[in-house]
């Protein structure tokens, strides 16, 4: 047998074993399994961790989870899963911040799925951490004079986004743009897609406050939903949350929508890493294509 | 490839099938897909022998437990309500463990 056959021939006779095993733990405690997954979607990952990681997709299949899996695990395993797999061995179990080796295997398997040079520390300054709960922000006013209506492009953007308000004070660094007239494309993603992370609890951040806050400012940075592998590229135009919220950081409305993140009882974590664009050639927004 | 941690992993353990995969031409991303089959496909015999030995009233507790990811109370719990739980997760696995086993060794030998 050639040997470029043999991990065809081991995975689809494994896959379709697996396939068997699950389909009769479905057959024979499904009720249970259904409970479970009634009463704790989130815990039902590690529930069934092992089972999930080959069917990443199915949670969120509802009542189609059986044929979703079976379908899901005949299939090579795509970037996305590959991704989910990953994170999920590496990250710990509960929200911390993570060790220098952790953010180091992390941002290396973001870097490879992402295509882009992404890590904890860049140019020797981190923030507090890199992984943590994110909150959601209110828009921020863009140049004097700005409004509500006018952040939307869409009458569906509009429905989507504007319950959020506009936060009363300005930004980090005040106004995106100094006037109407000059405000451009770049400012308005610098708003759409913007974060707030907490600059202030930076380790030196005290000792160089201007050198960090040249650092900071509109720096691009990934971040990802380790749950469902989502990422954007967002940057940092605000400095928060404060640290008795629990929170980490804050996303901006169409930053927590595409990451399906919300606030409140339902927050969930993110890794956020720097990413090294010098040249200024990754745009900001949603990661598609992985 | 580090597995996730299981209540049972001090009991069971996949590392001669990584071993054995070892000994065949595969890439890395192959070997970490096997071996990831090979990990989901044991966790769900343990589920179900560990189910199936639960009167129904335990089964909700051993899931909920288990999806805290207290591995310690987990088995704790599975040791105080399934008559020779070791024993027989045991088996579960090392019976699974061996089919894989042969399926590795029947492609060394068509090779």
């Amino acid at each position: 047998m050639p040997k470029n056959s043999h991990y065809q021939h081991l995975a689809e006779k494994w896959l379709s074993r697996h396939g068997e095993l699950e389909k009769n733990l479905w057959s024979k405690h499904g009720d249970t399994l259904h409970w479970l997954q009634q009463n704790s979607a989130h815990t039902l990952i590690g529930a069934v961790g092992g089972l999930l990681l080959l069917t990443t997709g199915f949670l969120a299949q509802g009542a189609a989870h059986k044929v979703q899996a079976q379908e899901m695990v005949i299939k090579p395993l795509d970037t996305s899963a590959k991704l989910l797999i990953q994170l999920h061995e590496k990250l710990p179990d509960q929200v911390r911040p993570l060790t220098a080796d952790e953010e180091k295997e992390i941002g290396k398997v973001l870097s490879d799925t992402y295509n882009m040079k992404v890590s904890a520390e860049l140019q020797g300054i981190r923030l507090n951490r890199s992984y943590g709960l994110i909150g959601a922000e209110q828009h921020l006013y863009r140049y004097p004079g700005d409004t509500l209506d006018q952040h939307f492009d869409t009458a569906e953007d509009a429905n989507l986004y504007a319950s959020s308000g506009v936060a009363p004070g300005l930004g980090a660094w005040g106004y995106f743009a100094p006037s109407r007239a000059q405000f451009g494309k770049k400012d308005e993603m610098r708003e759409k897609y913007y974060i707030a992370v907490q600059t202030f609890l930076a380790p030196g951040f005290n000792e160089h406050v201007g050198q960090y806050g040249l650092f900071f400012k509109y720096r691009k940075m990934l971040v990802v939903n380790p749950e469902n592998g989502k990422a954007i590229v967002a940057d940092i135009a605000d400095a928060g949350p404060s640290e008795f919220t629990g929170k980490h950081l804050g996303g901006s409305p169409e930053v927590m929508h595409y990451l399906e993140r919300q606030d409140g009882a339902a927050r969930g974590p993110v890794l956020y890493f720097f990413i090294d664009d010098p040249h200024d050639t990754i745009p900001l927004g949603p990661v598609e294509n992985i | 490839m580090k597995a996730k941690k299981q209540f049972y992993h001090h009991i069971v353990s996949s590392q001669s099938l990584t071993l054995e995969l070892e000994s065949l031409e595969l890439s890395q991303n192959e070997k970490d897909h096997l071996s990831k089959i090979a990990e989901s496909s044991l966790h769900y015999t343990v589920l179900d022998i560990v189910l199936t030995s639960l009167p129904d009233e335990d089964k909700k507790t051993f899931l909920k437990h288990a999806a805290s990811d207290d591995h310690e109370k987990t088995w704790k719990f599975v040791k105080d309500k399934v008559e020779n739980a070791q024993e027989k997760i045991k088996n579960a696995a090392e019976s699974l463990k061996k089919e894989l086993q042969k399926d590795i060794e029947d492609l060394k030998t068509k090779a």
